[in-house]
């Protein structure tokens, strides 16, 4: 890695020099002459500013997800949720709150913009009744309304039936099924209470789905641990089984400290994401669909330039709903009061909002104000650095030195693959 | 020579080309009035029908490339698109020509969807013949896919900035009710007699000391015009000394 100045980070594409110019997330091809005196500090930097210091004041709602269910019939010992129940007596939504909710989502809704409605858990399809019900509810309303509305669901995928399956393609979900690995890997991480694996369960349930799949988008997410370091044989092994896209996520912050990845893991995990990513763009090369999701996404994000103080939407215009109704900062920060942001019957709470959008500003993070990847990273997600801080910095930073050389490496050698992507 | 050159779309967006001063930029460009103090994106449209280039602003061919299917059928000079691709163009052009500038645009900039495709147009002599022209035209694609550059078939070289207002003489001519700053007078060679004032509007073209004092409003005959001071204003205005022409 090249050391540089943060207003600008330089890397090569094979032997083709290019700068990566922070703010408004930039990227030039340079010749070796200018890469050299950027690099000698012997070029001054004159850049026009995209990203303020100041907090977006107030945004409106335009994607909630529902802790539908606050329990679950797994027994993952990292998960925020803390076994789905958020350290609380297991419980359900209410029908009077999910409505609220949907109410509240559509409080707001401009035309323009499209609406987001996730469930999350605990298990979501513990209530699935009232799933169905708040997502027929909430497709009704943008069809009176004409607003376009997209549905997700993330779920454990044990109780998963093909009933399930039909209405997720009907509405069109993003179902997204977490899977710590195969077989054993998985079961060691994700078992059920009792202590039985649930691997075989998961594929069995969810197998109808990834036929179906049309309307609906399946994909994998995985939570990436020191006990399932084998990135690549979990990517293949899933998109073989006809995933659309699979996704790795480092385990940085659990409430009892099981699972949590330190440095040298992060490193490791940094090389396995590499090797996915050189296949991955193989088969870009060769024309082939390879739903390697980290890496697709950020090619799609850096073609645009796309830059930004925050890590996510979370307080912004995206919020969790707890089974009693409270609003927080996202679904992470249910039942939490460092994410307390209101109710779904008075709505946001704007001061606590404001409060968060200022406090949690990337320029007021320390580090990141001096880091060249705070525009792409946004400072890491929130959840995990209030209660943990920030571990991975050089795995983020890596992961996306490396995405940034994939991206110009098949932007010389694909660029049709940039065109359909857009 | 040094290459810089922009990869992804943010940076397509801020590139600024060698020579090129600050002002090219839309971010950058003050823009307040049409056609826009730094570029004329109006210029785009000139071209939108492959074989046709019409007025800037308007739905008028100014020209027909020979051989093209547009002159093959007829089009000339002078026509006026009525219709294009199912749109009715007549009731934003009651009276075959005259348009608001944006509205064109906001006519014309939809139909890129179409890019590529030929549609059906149809064109008129305004006062002429009621019975269309109907030629089957091809959609000139503007920008080039997927990126945010324009397409070079679309806009010849200057293009951009050929029709440009020439900022002080438009203004100038534009401002004249009383609104110009003090460093212009309005109402000249001004004699007071039975508590009635006389004098000349300091736009009177031509003006003598015999010509008639009578105060020329705005959209009658008699004033400077635009094109008066683009092409000679050094001629057409005169200094004023103590509110009398000073010859």
């Amino acid at each position: 890695m090249t050391p540089t100045d943060a207003r600008i980070h330089l890397f090569r594409a094979g032997s083709f020099p290019h700068v990566l110019v922070v703010d408004g997330s930039r990227i030039y091809e340079i010749d070796q002459e200018t890469y050299r005196r950027l690099e000698a500090g012997e070029l001054g930097l004159e850049t026009s500013s995209y990203v303020t210091d100041e907090a977006p004041r107030t945004m409106p709602v335009r994607s909630l997800s529902l802790a539908i269910a606050q329990k679950c019939n797994l027994g993952c010992t990292y998960c925020y949720a803390q076994e789905g129940a958020f350290g609380a007596e297991p419980k359900s939504m209410t029908r009077e709150v999910a409505l609220r909710a949907v109410d509240l989502l559509f409080s707001e809704a401009d035309p323009k913009e499209k609406l987001t409605l996730a469930f999350l858990g605990g298990e979501p399809l513990t209530n699935r009744p009232l799933l169905r019900e708040a997502a027929e509810t909430a497709a009704a309303m943008a069809a009176a309304q004409g607003i376009r509305i997209a549905f997700s669901i993330t779920t454990n995928g044990t109780l998963i039936t093909p009933e399930d399956g039909e209405f997720f393609e009907r509405y069109g979900f993003a179902v997204t099924v977490s899977l710590d690995g195969v077989g054993q890997a998985h079961d060691l991480l994700r078992p059920f209470k009792d202590g039985r694996g649930s691997y075989e369960r998961i594929l069995r349930n969810v197998e109808p789905l990834l036929r179906m799949q049309r309307r609906m988008q399946v994909s994998a997410r995985v939570t990436v641990t020191p006990s399932n370091p084998a990135l690549r044989h979990t990517l293949d092994e899933l998109l073989a089984r006809g995933f659309s896209s699979v996704g790795f996520t480092p385990m940085l912050a659990s409430p009892t400290g099981l699972g949590q990845m330190g440095a040298a893991e992060l490193a490791a995990m940094l090389q396995e994401m590499i090797a996915c990513g050189l296949e991955c763009e193989r088969r870009i090369l060769a024309g082939e669909r390879y739903g390697f999701s980290n890496l697709v996404t950020a090619l799609r994000e850096l073609h645009k330039g796309t830059h930004r103080p925050y890590p996510c939407g979370a307080a912004g215009s995206y919020f969790g709903v707890s089974a009693d109704g409270e609003l927080a900062s996202c679904h992470r920060f249910v039942n939490d009061g460092a994410g307390k942001m209101g109710d779904v019957i008075q709505g946001v709470d704007r001061q606590a909002q404001r409060t968060w959008l200022e406090d949690r500003h990337v320029h007021r993070q320390s580090p990141c104000n001096e880091c060249w990847a705070r525009y792409l990273c946004g400072g890491g997600c929130h959840h995990e650095v209030i209660h943990r801080g920030r571990p991975a910095c050089d795995y983020i930073r890596g992961w996306l030195h490396y995405s940034l050389q994939a991206y110009a490496r098949l932007l010389k050698l694909r660029p049709d693959y940039f065109a359909q992507s857009n | 020579m040094p290459t810089i050159e922009p990869k992804n779309l943010s940076a397509q967006l801020a590139y600024r080309g060698r020579g090129n001063p600050p002002s090219t930029h839309p971010s950058s460009a003050i823009a307040n009035c049409f056609p826009g103090l730094e570029t004329d994106f109006r210029n785009l449209w000139k071209r939108f029908l492959v074989g046709v280039e019409f007025h800037e602003a308007l739905n008028t061919v100014v020209a027909v490339e020979a051989g093209s299917a547009a002159a093959q059928a007829g089009v000339t000079a002078n026509h006026a698109l009525t219709s294009v691709a199912g749109v009715n163009l007549l009731p934003f052009f009651p009276a075959g020509r005259v348009a608001w500038t944006l509205d064109w645009s906001n006519i014309v900039a939809p139909l890129q969807v179409r890019a590529g495709q030929t549609v059906a147009c149809e064109f008129r002599i305004p006062g002429g013949a009621p019975a269309p022209l109907v030629v089957n035209l091809e959609i000139r694609r503007i920008l080039t896919p997927d990126t945010v550059a324009i397409e070079p078939d679309a806009a010849e070289p200057g293009a951009l900035t050929q029709s440009l207002c020439s900022p002080w003489q438009a203004d100038y001519r534009e401002c004249l009710c009383f609104y110009w700053a003090a460093s212009r007078p309005d109402f000249v060679n001004v004699e007071t007699a039975d508590g009635v004032s006389r004098g000349h509007n300091w736009m009177t073209r031509n003006r003598t000391a015999a010509t008639p004092k009578n105060y020329i409003e705005e959209g009658q005959p008699g004033l400077v015009t635009y094109e008066d001071l683009y092409r000679s204003w050094e001629s057409m205005l005169r200094f004023v000394v103590g509110g009398n022409d000073a010859d």
